[in-house]
């Protein structure tokens, strides 16, 4: 539990040290191409968080919206 | 006033579906017909102004199979749908519905396989299972929006209904973003016996989850998030047994469950390749009953190109590594004793690792046809194919085939 603790606080520090930088609107062409994966659909994350989570102990982590059996396993 | 625009909304929405689902195959045989029923979508659609959410239509199918040793193969087909549209000048709505069809053949020895019936564990069976998402999105201001959903998924022994709500904040003119997710999930575990009597139990999820997406520069963004789960209830599978000394029993799972989980990712642009790396990182713990117990702690890594071939045409290589240890109760030979209050038979509470490699295409029609031509529609539409495979050192490999159609309107 501590590690886990300990790996949040690492990552917010890292978070907050570099979120001074300022992008502004008409230097985000390249923020906005579609291999940027940004704004990648809601439902596919949580098809791929499905096929997934029926193999493996673990789940979570994405804001894809999943639920239900459809147990493969 | 809202409820009657959105029955409106909803309305028009099943006679469109209705009149394509008509004329699909006449579509195949006259293909004059197609650009009227895109016409059809694109009258409707066309008269909301700009999006909140990225509005479109798509269709995508899914077909799963695995490999197991001396075992034939359980098969997944799943089929979804999903629309995303602007209904009024600041609230978007989304909605997808999706079809599963699991084949599982017959058991060989009544322990491991696709959960199903125990009256048909000696034959081959074909589990269905139907889900409905549907949501609102609402913009509140230039930098925030909420958004809520509900989630039904029905199936022969299983239920689930799952409400969701979200809340994004945007800081620093868009350099951070911070998104808060929770989720609220009732879920009925049933189980048939081999009398076909029907028994079930209820099973609850609480989820939360925030997440702080942070541009580091024109090419760079970074995201971390962090999420927290609690399932309950009825957490085994009623129908997968262990063997304990020389009897075949029920697994018995703790009914309380505690998951944390911390995911970081990293995009980078990289201009001279035309490419885009996507880099994630995942830690994974958690805890069983209401004194914490020792659950599965995971790692996860997975990396990602997604390169122009074409201007049209993008490949996109990844890979995926796994690694978990195991839960406290879990045992790979157990020996009746009075003292043991869990048993498990589900391979994903023990040790392994798993690796994973993909490979997916995306093609955009915009290149096919002018703007002026009577097909400038197909510009917005693009065609996805993805094929990926899954093997785990517990002799176990899954293989995924994709192909999705998108619209943007």
């Amino acid at each position: 539990m501590n590690r886990f603790l300990y790996s949040i606080g690492f990552c917010l520090s890292l978070c907050m040290c570099v979120s001074c930088a300022r992008v502004k609107p008409y230097e985000r062409q390249y923020l906005a191409d579609p291999i940027m994966e940004l704004e990648s659909s809601t439902r596919k994350q949580s098809l791929e968080e499905k096929f997934l989570s029926t193999m493996e102990g673990s789940s979570g982590g994405e804001n894809g919206i999943a639920g239900g059996c459809g147990c493969a396993k | 006033m809202w409820v009657r625009q959105i029955t409106e909304i909803f309305s028009s929405w099943l006679l469109v579906l209705t009149l394509v689902l008509q004329n699909i195959l006449k579509s195949i045989y006259r293909i004059r017909k197609v650009p009227f029923i895109f016409l059809i979508l694109v009258l409707f659609f066309g008269h909301c102004p700009s999006p909140i959410v990225a509005e479109g239509i798509s269709y995508t199918i899914y077909h799963f199979w695995d490999e197991r040793p001396n075992q034939a193969s359980t098969e997944v087909t799943t089929s979804s749908f999903s629309i995303s549209k602007k209904i009024l000048a600041h609230t978007g709505m989304f909605m997808d519905i999706e079809l599963d069809q699991v084949t599982s053949p017959p058991l060989l020895d009544g322990a491991t396989g696709a959960s199903r019936p125990a009256y048909k564990k000696e034959e081959s069976f074909i589990r269905n299972r139907g889900q409905i998402i549907a949501g609102l999105e609402q913009a509140l201001g230039q930098n925030s929006t909420i958004s809520g959903s509900l989630y039904i998924s029905q199936e022969i022994d299983y239920q689930s209904f799952a409400v969701f709500a979200s809340y994004s904040q945007d800081f620093l003119q868009k350099n951070l973003n911070l998104l808060l997710t929770t989720s609220i999930n009732q879920d009925k575990v049933g189980y048939i016996d081999s009398k076909q009597n029907f028994f079930e139990e209820p099973k609850e999820k609480r989820d939360l989850s925030l997440s702080v997406t942070q541009v580091l520069g024109p090419t760079t963004v970074f995201s971390l998030t962090g999420s927290y789960s609690e399932p309950s209830g009825k957490l085994s599978d009623p129908y997968r047994a262990v063997k304990i000394g020389d009897q075949l029993l029920p697994e018995k799972h703790p009914d309380e469950r505690y998951r944390y989980s911390v995911t970081s990712k990293l995009n980078q642009y990289i201009i001279p390749l035309k490419a885009a790396t996507l880099i994630k990182y995942r830690l994974y713990i958690d805890q069983w009953e209401s004194i914490r117990r020792k659950g599965v702690t995971s790692h996860t890594f997975s990396a990602k190109l997604n390169k122009y071939i074409t201007e049209n045409f993008i490949f996109s290589p990844w890979y995926r590594y796994y690694i978990q240890d195991n839960v406290y109760f879990s045992n790979s030979d157990y020996q009746y004793s009075s003292s043991d209050l869990y048993y498990t038979g589900d391979y994903k509470l023990q040790a392994f690792e798993s690796n994973s490699f993909g490979i997916a295409s995306t093609y955009y029609f915009r290149g096919l046809v002018g703007a002026d031509s009577d097909w400038s529609f197909i510009q917005n539409a693009s065609l996805r194919l993805e094929y990926f495979r899954y093997w785990n050192t517990n002799k176990f490999a899954g293989n995924i085939l994709e192909a999705g159609l998108e619209y943007a309107f």
